[in-house]
C-alpha cells in the first residue's frame, strides 16, 4: 500500500521530464550558435572577431572558442558583420495620427503602446532596417501628451510584446504645443500652467474637478513611478525643461536637443540625458557639428528616428556622420544601440550583445556605419525576424 | 634630528611650489586689470580727469589718481578717451523671446520671461555694441497684469551669466492693447481663447480694481494660505514690489493716478508718452518715468495730443520738473538706438550730465539696482563704455565696451 504513491511520484517525475525534453526540442528553433562574423558588442567586449556566439532559448550566450561538441544547429555568416538591434528612443511608428488627443492640452492618462498597429507598413519597414526596440511616445503637439510604451518590433507575435507598458510620461515645451487659439500660448505660460496643474494635483484628492480626465499619470509623475521625457530643441526651451526638472526635483529626459550642446556643461552636472533629433538636411538647426561636440563633451545622448517624421536609416546615417566630426566609430555606434537603452532604463536586457541579453541583432554585408553595406537579417528574441531575399 | 627637519622642509617647499604654481595661474586669470582713463563721466554728473579705475573680479576695485603699490598690473591705455558707465535699457523691446504673452488669462502675475529667453539672440550682440551693458525684460503688453521682468547682462552666452536680478516689477498694463481681440461669444467657438474679458478699457480698470480690492479683503489671511499670484499681490500692496504701469495716453496716467490713490501702490510710469501732460503730478507723488523713442512720430489715433513738440521734449520738461527719468525703445526702433535716442534729446535741450544719468544712474535707479550699477564708482559693477570724443556728438565712436570687467571690442 505504500508503494503507490511513491510509484505515482516516480510516473509524474518522468513525465515532466519528457516534457521538459520536448520543450527544448521545440524551443530548438532560438538555440544557435553564429561564426565567422566580424561582432559589434557595443558593450565592454568590443569588436570581435572569429568568435562564436551561442544563443540560447532568444538570449545571448557566452562568447566561446569552438563550435565543436555543441549539438546545435551553426549559422555561418563569414565575411558578414553583426551589430546589436537599433534601440528608438523616440518613434510615433505605425501610430502617428492616433498618439494625438486634440481636444484638451494635458491628456497624461493616454498610454501610446494600445494604439501601436505591429503589422503596418512602417513597422516592417523600421524592423527591416535594424530597429527592434521602441519607445513609442505621445506626439509634441500637446504640452502633456500622455505615457510612451516600449516594445520590441516582432513580427511573429500575435500580440505586442511590450518591454514597458508605461515607461515614460511626454512632456513638450516644444514650439509645436505653443499655439495661438488655446493656452499656453507661450513658453512660459507653458511651463507654469503645467506646475500649476502639478500644484493642484498635491493639493486635490480623488477626481479632478476641472476636465474629465482624472490624470493618472501627472500624479505618478509626483510620486516618481513615471520620469518626463521632455521635447525641447531650442536654448529657451532646453532652459524651461532643466529649470522645471531642477524645480520639481526629477529626473528627465530632453528630447531634440538641436541646441543642447551650448548647454552641455549643465546637463552633464545635472545627469540629464539628450536623446537628439536625426540629422536630416531638410531641417538646418540640426547640425552635426553640435551633436558631435555633445557627445564629445561627455553628455549621455542618443540619436531617436520620430518615425515616421524620418526615415529609419536617418538613424545609421546620423550615427555615420558624427564619425565625420572625430567621434570614433564606436562611440558612434553606441548612440543607436547602448546609449538609448541604457536611457530608457532598459539596457540589462537590450542595447549590446553580452551575455544574458535579449539575442536582438542585425547581419550585415559590411561595417555598420556604412550604408553601402545592406542589411542581411534582422533578429529579435533569437528569432530571425527578416531575411534578405524573403 | 638635523636631517629630519630638511627632509621635512623639502617636503613641504615641494608643496609650497606647488600652491604658488596654482594660485599664480589662477590669479594671472584673474588679476586686476588697470585703465587708465582720460577722462571719466561717473554718471552722478562729476567728470574726473586723468585717474586710474582698477577692475578685479568684475568689479571696480578704486578709482582715483595713484595707483595701488607692489601689485603687478595689466595697464589698458585708454587716456585719450571718454569713459562712461555702461547704457542700462530701463524698458528694451528685443526680439529674443519667441511670444512675449500668454494670452490665455488676463490675469497672469506669476509669468516671467526668464527661462523663455534665448541668451544667444542675435539682439543680445546688437545690445552690447552699441553700448547697452544691461537690459530690462518684461512679458508683452497683452494681459492686464502681464507678469514680472527680469534684469539681464547683455553678454555672457548662458542665463546664469547674464541674470542680475529676477521678478523686479510687476507690469500691469492700461490702454487698449489687453483688450485688443477679445470679445464677446457671438457666432464663433464658445471655448475660443478671446472670449473673455475686457473688451475695452472700461473693463480693464474693473478688473484690475475687482483683482487689487479682493487682496485688501483678504489681509487678516496667512501668508502660506495664499497662491503665489496672490502673494505678488499682496507684496505690491505693501509696497514692496513697484507696479510698472505702461499707460500711454493722458486718460491712461489719469487711471493710473486714480488707483495709486484708491491702492497706495508705488509705481513706475512706463512708456509715459502723455506724461508731459501730469508734469506736476509726476513731480510731487515723485513717479519715475520710462519715455521714449523720442526722435520718433508717435502718431496713434487713440492720442488725442494737441502739440507734437511736446512728445520730443518730454525728457526735457522731465528734467526741469527734477522727475527721474529713464529711455526706453519700442518694437519700431531696434535695441541699438538708445545713444541716438539721448543724442536726439540732446540736441532738443536736455543737458548733456542729464542725458547720461537718464542712460546710466536713473534708469538703475528706477530699477532698483543702483548699489550694483549706473556709474563709475568703487564697489559697482565693471560695466564700462569707452568713446573716442563726446558721447553726445553722432561722430564719436564706441572703441571700447567693458561688461563684468571682462574687455571686448564693439568695432570686431
Amino acid at each position: 500500500m505504500t508503494r503507490w504513491p511513491n510509484l505515482a511520484a516516480r510516473l509524474l517525475s518522468a513525465w515532466f521530464v519528457l516534457a521538459g525534453i520536448c520543450a527544448v526540442a521545440w524551443g530548438a528553433e532560438d538555440t544557435f550558435v553564429i561564426k565567422g562574423a566580424k561582432i559589434f558588442t557595443s558593450g565592454k567586449q568590443g569588436v570581435l572577431t572569429d568568435a562564436v556566439l551561442l544563443i540560447e532559448n532568444g538570449r545571448f550566450g557566452k562568447v566561446i572558442q569552438n563550435e565543436t561538441g555543441l549539438s546545435v544547429p551553426v549559422k555561418d555568416y563569414s565575411g558578414k558583420t553583426i551589430m546589436p538591434g537599433i534601440v528608438d528612443a523616440h518613434s510615433f511608428v505605425s501610430a502617428y495620427y492616433r498618439l494625438l488627443e486634440n481636444t484638451d492640452v494635458i491628456t497624461s492618462d493616454l498610454v501610446a503602446g494600445i494604439v501601436f498597429d505591429p503589422s503596418g507598413p512602417e513597422a516592417k519597414h523600421a524592423l527591416e532596417s535594424g530597429i527592434t526596440t521602441v519607445n513609442l511616445v505621445p506626439r509634441s503637439e500637446n504640452l502633456v501628451g500622455g505615457i510612451s510604451s516600449i516594445l520590441k518590433l516582432d513580427r511573429e507575435s500575435r500580440s505586442l510584446s511590450f518591454m514597458k507598458k508605461q515607461a515614460f510620461l511626454k512632456i513638450s515645451f516644444n514650439g509645436e504645443a505653443i499655439r495661438s487659439d488655446r493656452e499656453p500660448t507661450s513658453l512660459m505660460g507653458a511651463e507654469h500652467l503645467l506646475s500649476r496643474k502639478l500644484e493642484s494635483m498635491g493639493v486635490e484628492s480623488g477626481r479632478n474637478r476641472e476636465g474629465i480626465f482624472p490624470q493618472k499619470g501627472l500624479r505618478s509623475l509626483l510620486k516618481g513611478d513615471l520620469l518626463p521625457i521632455i521635447a525641447a530643441s531650442d536654448m529657451a526651451e532646453i532652459n524651461t525643461a532643466i529649470r522645471f526638472l531642477e524645480k520639481w526635483r526629477m529626473h528627465g529626459i530632453l528630447v531634440g536637443g538641436e541646441e543642447a550642446c551650448h548647454l552641455s556643461l549643465v546637463l552633464k552636472e545635472k545627469g540629464i540625458p539628450v536623446l537628439m533629433s536625426p540629422i536630416l538636411s531638410a531641417y538646418p538647426d540640426r547640425l552635426v557639428v553640435n551633436a558631435a561636440r555633445l557627445v564629445r563633451e561627455g553628455v549621455t545622448a542618443a540619436f531617436v528616428s520620430h518615425m515616421p517624421e524620418a526615415d529609419p536609416l536617418s538613424l545609421r546615417i546620423s550615427a555615420m556622420m558624427l564619425c565625420h566630426h572625430g567621434i570614433s566609430q564606436e562611440e558612434a555606434l553606441k548612440t543607436i544601440t547602448c546609449n538609448p537603452a541604457r536611457i530608457l532604463g532598459i539596457s540589462d536586457s537590450v542595447g549590446s550583445i553580452e551575455e544574458g541579453k535579449d539575442a536582438d541583432f542585425i547581419v550585415m554585408e559590411g561595417d555598420p556605419l556604412d550604408l553601402g553595406s545592406p542589411i542581411v537579417a534582422v533578429y529579435v528574441n533569437g528569432k530571425a525576424v527578416f531575411t534578405k531575399g524573403n | 634630528m638635523r636631517r629630519k627637519l630638511i627632509r621635512m622642509l623639502r617636503g613641504r617647499s615641494l608643496f609650497f611650489a606647488i600652491f604658488l604654481c596654482l594660485f599664480g595661474s589662477i590669479s594671472s586669470a584673474q588679476g586686476p586689470v588697470v585703465i587708465e582713463a582720460g577722462t571719466v563721466l561717473v554718471g552722478d554728473g562729476r567728470v574726473m580727469k586723468d585717474v586710474f579705475i582698477v577692475i578685479r573680479d568684475g568689479k571696480i576695485l578704486s578709482i582715483g589718481k595713484g595707483l595701488p603699490q607692489g601689485v603687478a598690473l595689466d595697464t589698458l591705455d585708454f587716456s585719450d578717451k571718454i569713459i562712461t558707465p555702461g547704457f542700462i535699457a530701463a524698458n528694451a523691446c528685443m526680439d529674443v523671446v519667441k511670444q512675449k504673452s500668454e494670452e490665455g488669462k488676463e490675469v497672469t502675475p506669476g509669468m516671467n520671461l526668464l527661462y523663455a529667453i534665448d541668451p544667444r539672440a542675435e539682439d543680445f550682440d546688437k545690445a552690447w555694441r552699441s553700448g547697452v551693458t544691461s537690459v530690462y525684460l518684461a512679458p508683452g503688453n497683452r494681459n492686464i497684469f502681464s507678469g514680472t521682468g527680469t534684469i539681464l547682462k547683455t553678454t555672457g552666452g548662458t542665463l546664469q551669466d547674464m541674470l542680475v536680478r529676477n521678478q523686479v516689477h510687476l507690469k500691469m498694463v492700461l490702454g487698449r492693447e489687453p483688450a485688443e481681440g477679445n470679445s464677446y461669444p457671438s457666432g464663433r467657438d464658445p471655448f475660443h481663447l478671446r472670449n473673455r474679458r475686457p473688451e475695452n478699457r472700461m473693463g480693464a480698470v474693473f478688473i484690475i480694481r475687482y483683482t487689487l480690492s479682493g487682496l485688501q479683503n483678504k489681509q487678516s489671511v496667512p501668508e502660506e494660505d495664499l497662491t503665489p499670484e496672490e502673494r505678488m499681490f499682496r507684496l505690491v500692496l505693501q509696497g514692496k514690489v513697484p507696479l510698472r504701469i505702461n499707460a500711454r495716453s493722458y486718460m491712461d496716467i489719469r487711471t493710473a493716478f486714480r488707483l495709486m490713490e484708491e491702492f497706495g501702490f508705488r509705481w513706475i510710469l512706463e512708456d509715459g508718452v502723455d506724461a508731459y501732460r501730469y508734469l506736476d503730478e509726476l513731480a510731487s507723488n515723485d513717479i519715475p518715468v520710462i519715455y521714449g523713442p523720442v526722435y520718433k512720430s508717435r502718431g496713434r489715433e487713440d492720442f488725442n495730443r494737441d502739440d507734437d513738440r511736446y512728445l520730443s521734449r518730454t525728457p526735457v520738461l522731465l528734467a526741469e520738473r527734477g522727475i527721474r527719468f529713464a529711455f526706453q525703445n519700442n518694437d519700431e526702433s531696434p535695441i541699438s538706438s538708445f545713444r541716438e535716442e539721448a543724442i536726439y534729446a540732446v540736441r532738443l535741450g536736455l543737458s548733456r550730465e542729464n542725458a547720461l544719468q537718464a542712460l546710466t544712474l536713473d534708469a538703475a535707479r528706477i530699477l532698483g539696482v543702483a548699489d550694483r550699477m549706473g556709474s563709475v564708482a568703487a564697489g559697482k559693477d565693471a560695466d564700462l563704455l569707452a568713446f573716442d570724443g563726446d558721447p553726445f556728438e553722432p561722430s564719436s565712436t564706441l572703441s571700447g565696451v567693458f561688461i563684468d570687467g571682462k574687455h571686448y571690442d564693439p568695432n570686431k
